[in-house]
């Protein structure tokens, strides 16, 4: 396994991750500026409709809370058209982990049981849901990454204010292995992370944002 | 946005001190070299928002979240600084994206909403297929 620094950009680079946007900000408070993107072409406001084309795909829920909270499940199942109809499956159910030394790592209901750290997203290849939001899922579908981030030895919330530090994972679901990739290779925090066919794409954390990928 | 050897981003370009300044930029993985695409200068009032790459169509073009006050509109990047509007919304931005999801399955787009489904294609245009608030999440090889 090799890590390299694909390329650094500049500091005010804010990958466009959910994850990072998060992280870094790039909605802001700065008031007042002026005008907006040079585009062209009538607005247009989308409404109902089933389209011609005939399939599936799978989807999962929107969260009920609130932006910004926690969620106690989630679930997906699969959206059918040009019927429209959604079909919610109890497969797709993942709970979060109750672990004070990892923070935000999920779980599957079904077995055998997948850890991750969200999602989830279905896997064509392996028939199966899994906890991680489907860009962190191996093009051929046999693998997926996913981060944790754990407390050092000893300590835990309760004794006070805690660093946590980040991990990879790579899963391979079929073979029911985990691997935890070398820590020196990764950033000191990780923004994004997306499973390409060449590697594992990581984007650090702000300021100086960076691309990273882990080859396999 | 990492898709077919790219990173999408979005840059903002001002200084610390100043109102945002964004582009949007693709970032080439095999040589870091980059391009701009669409300079975008979100109008701020109290709160304001940059733009987010949210998906890819099926020509690679990037799908852009553009959000105007307590207004978001879904954006195709022809070329550089050419954009075309397939679609606006009133919305709260409060901190999230809008859309979610961005699939390209073969030359469909599919974005999740809290408020619907939406579909993709440019032969179609842009459509709501639903009403209910998913997240497209297919991953791995079409059976």
């Amino acid at each position: 396994m090799r890590s390299d620094v694909v390329t650094r950009i500049a500091q005010w680079a804010v990958l466009s991750l959910s994850v990072l946007i998060t992280a870094c900000g790039s909605a802001t408070s700065t008031p007042a500026a002026s005008s907006s993107a040079s585009r062209s072409g009538a607005p247009a406001t989308a409404s109902p409709s089933s389209g011609s084309t005939s399939g599936e795909l799978a989807v999962a829920a929107f969260s009920s809370s609130a932006p910004g909270q926690l969620d106690a499940a989630h679930g997906g199942g699969f959206f059918r058209f040009p019927s429209a109809t959604y079909s919610a499956d109890s497969a797709a159910q993942i709970t979060p982990l109750s672990d004070p030394h990892r923070l935000d790592v999920w779980q599957t209901v079904a077995r055998p049981v997948l850890t991750g750290d969200g999602g989830p997203s279905y896997d064509r290849t392996l028939q199966r849901w899994l906890p991680v939001p489907a860009s962190q899922v191996s093009p051929d579908g046999t693998h997926y990454v996913y981060e944790d981030r754990i407390s050092p030895p000893g300590l835990t919330p309760s004794t006070g204010p805690i660093m946590y530090s980040p991990r990879l994972h790579v899963v391979d679901p079929a073979a029911g292995q985990d691997r935890i990739v070398p820590s020196l290779s990764l950033p000191i925090a990780v923004g994004g992370v997306s499973y390409q066919a060449d590697g594992i794409y990581l984007s650090a954390g702000c300021p100086g944002a960076s691309i990273r990928r882990v080859g396999l | 946005m990492i898709a077919n050897g790219s990173a999408w981003t979005a840059v903002n370009q001002a200084p610390s001190s100043s109102p945002p300044r964004f582009e949007i930029t693709s970032v080439d993985l095999r040589d870091g070299s980059s391009a701009g695409w669409l300079a975008v200068i979100p109008p701020c009032s109290s709160f304001c928002r940059g733009p987010d790459v949210v998906g890819l169509d099926g020509s690679g073009r990037p799908l852009v979240e553009l959000w105007v006050g307590d207004g978001v509109s879904l954006n195709r990047v022809m070329s550089p600084d050419q954009a075309h509007e397939l679609g606006s919304w009133a919305a709260q931005s409060e901190g999230e994206r809008y859309f979610a999801g961005g699939i390209l399955e073969q030359s469909t787009t599919w974005f999740g909403t809290r408020k619907g489904l939406f579909a993709y294609s440019p032969g179609e245009g842009l459509r709501q297929v639903s009403n209910l608030p998913l997240i497209p999440a297919d991953s791995g090889v079409q059976p």
